[in-house]
């Protein structure tokens, strides 16, 4: 990392909300936490390459997001649906709204029941640093694009928000 | 828009989408307006999505976390930048990351051991011979150590020996004024202090100039003694003695010469 300093501040702003969201998608301390690690390490050794320094941010989430799903696939402890396979569950007014008393360990709980495509954009949304813009660019995607992921994300979490409480 | 395109993207509202790029954004926020019903359910989509933001700050993040990212940062990216293939899947990278701490706790150890080497003790509380004086010192330019205080600067180096009640030179003794001054230091010897200030000479020669009080000696040997030239340890020494001091050059290795600097001092 050419300046320490700089890099301290980085890890210092950044690292809870990174863990929650690998915490969020692994689901266990030592993934989480070796996730995190590695995307700073990553930063230490590539970021000089990110020319727009605001998209730092960014960067750092969709990094881990793509060292996730590349050792997700790898051990196959995960099961990917692609997302053209996945129907529309649009949130109807019938259904049991399930936000009563909701935990951090019980929406994490439920979060693995949810498509691992929708997860990740889920994830970053209940984030609260992050902005539309941001989610966008750490996915690639258009916002509508990722409206439309996290529509469809919400409503397999109510589903399963049901089911595990 | 009918009412499930609307409810779609109300679903997912936050304040901070660009409405100037997403119109349709713009248009299903009117509909509340005019249907309590959505209006009702819409407020309902905005508190779940509060409850769950809460829940995800309730993560619990370990708080050593930061402090093990720094330690583990690479400080020079281009000797260790790694190539993708060098980033292992995480489960294995612990077995590195603990080898790779042994080593580096090692490497530590013996930057350390090279950096910081142990202070050079002069056992014994009474001193009071000048020619122990010159080999102790002799010993003390063979050893390893470090100048507590860098400077080039030779008046600067005084006033940081006299900060530290160390013996020192009013002013910059004979031809060493104009040579490059590199540093200063100061150490015990028995219960006296010494002080020593480091220089090079016109061959770029490294030259110790060690400094004690007068009073540290029971008896002086004479000046005359003191001032010819003596080979202890393998280096050249000489020195002379003023009306409280007792200094004495020592060279760094068997070639360097510290006559004609000797013969610089004024009253030598």
């Amino acid at each position: 990392m050419g300046n320490p300093a700089e890099f301290e501040r980085i890890v210092n702003d950044f690292y809870q909300d990174l863990y929650r969201f690998a915490y969020s998608l692994a689901k266990n301390q030592a993934d989480a936490t070796d996730l995190t690690q590695q995307t700073f390490y990553r930063f230490a050794t590539k970021g000089d390459t990110i020319r727009d320094k605001s998209k730092t941010k960014s960067w750092l989430f969709r990094t881990l997001k793509n060292d996730f799903l590349s050792q997700a696939r790898r051990s196959q402890k995960f099961q990917h649906i692609p997302l053209e396979d996945a129907g529309p569950e649009l949130p109807d007014e019938q259904s049991e709204d399930p936000s009563r008393s909701v935990d951090s360990h019980l929406v994490v709980e439920a979060l693995q029941k949810v498509d691992e495509t929708y997860r990740i954009a889920l994830s970053l949304f209940y984030m609260k640093g992050l902005s539309y813009k941001e989610i966008a660019h750490t996915l690639e995607i258009p916002i509508g694009t990722v409206m439309s992921r996290l529509s469809r994300g919400k409503a397999q979490l109510k589903s399963a928000l049901s089911a595990v409480a | 828009m009918t009412l499930e395109e609307a409810k779609e993207i109300l679903s997912v509202y936050r304040d901070d989408l660009p409405l100037d790029e997403l119109p349709e954004v713009s248009l299903a926020l009117t509909m509340p307006e005019t249907n309590d019903a959505l209006q009702e359910w819409f407020k309902e989509e905005q508190k779940f999505d509060q409850e769950i933001s809460a829940a995800f700050s309730e993560i619990e993040v370990p708080k050593d976390l930061a402090a093990r990212v720094l330690a583990e940062a690479p400080t020079d990216t281009e000797d260790q930048k790694p190539t993708e293939s060098k980033i292992v899947p995480f489960p294995t990278r612990r077995l590195w990351i603990a080898a790779a701490a042994a080593v580096v706790l090692t490497a530590a150890g013996l930057v350390n051991y090279f950096a910081f080497p142990p202070p050079v003790q002069f056992p014994g509380t009474e001193f009071s011979s000048v020619s122990k004086f010159r080999n102790d010192m002799a010993f003390y330019a063979n050893s390893r150590f470090v100048l507590a205080h860098m400077t080039e600067d030779f008046a600067e180096a005084r006033d940081w020996l006299r900060d530290h009640q160390a013996p020192s030179y009013e002013e910059t003794p004979g031809a060493i004024v104009s040579y490059e001054g590199m540093g200063c230091q100061t150490f015990p010897w028995g219960e006296h202090q010494v002080s020593l200030i480091c220089f090079r000479n016109g061959n770029d020669d490294i030259v110790h100039l060690f400094v004690a009080n007068k009073d540290a000696f029971k008896e002086l040997m004479p000046a005359s003694e003191l001032q010819a030239l003596q080979v202890e340890r393998k280096l050249e020494t000489g020195g002379w003695i003023t009306e409280d001091k007792v200094y004495l050059f020592v060279g760094s290795d068997s070639d360097v010469k510290i006559g004609s600097l000797l013969a610089s001092i004024s009253g030598v």
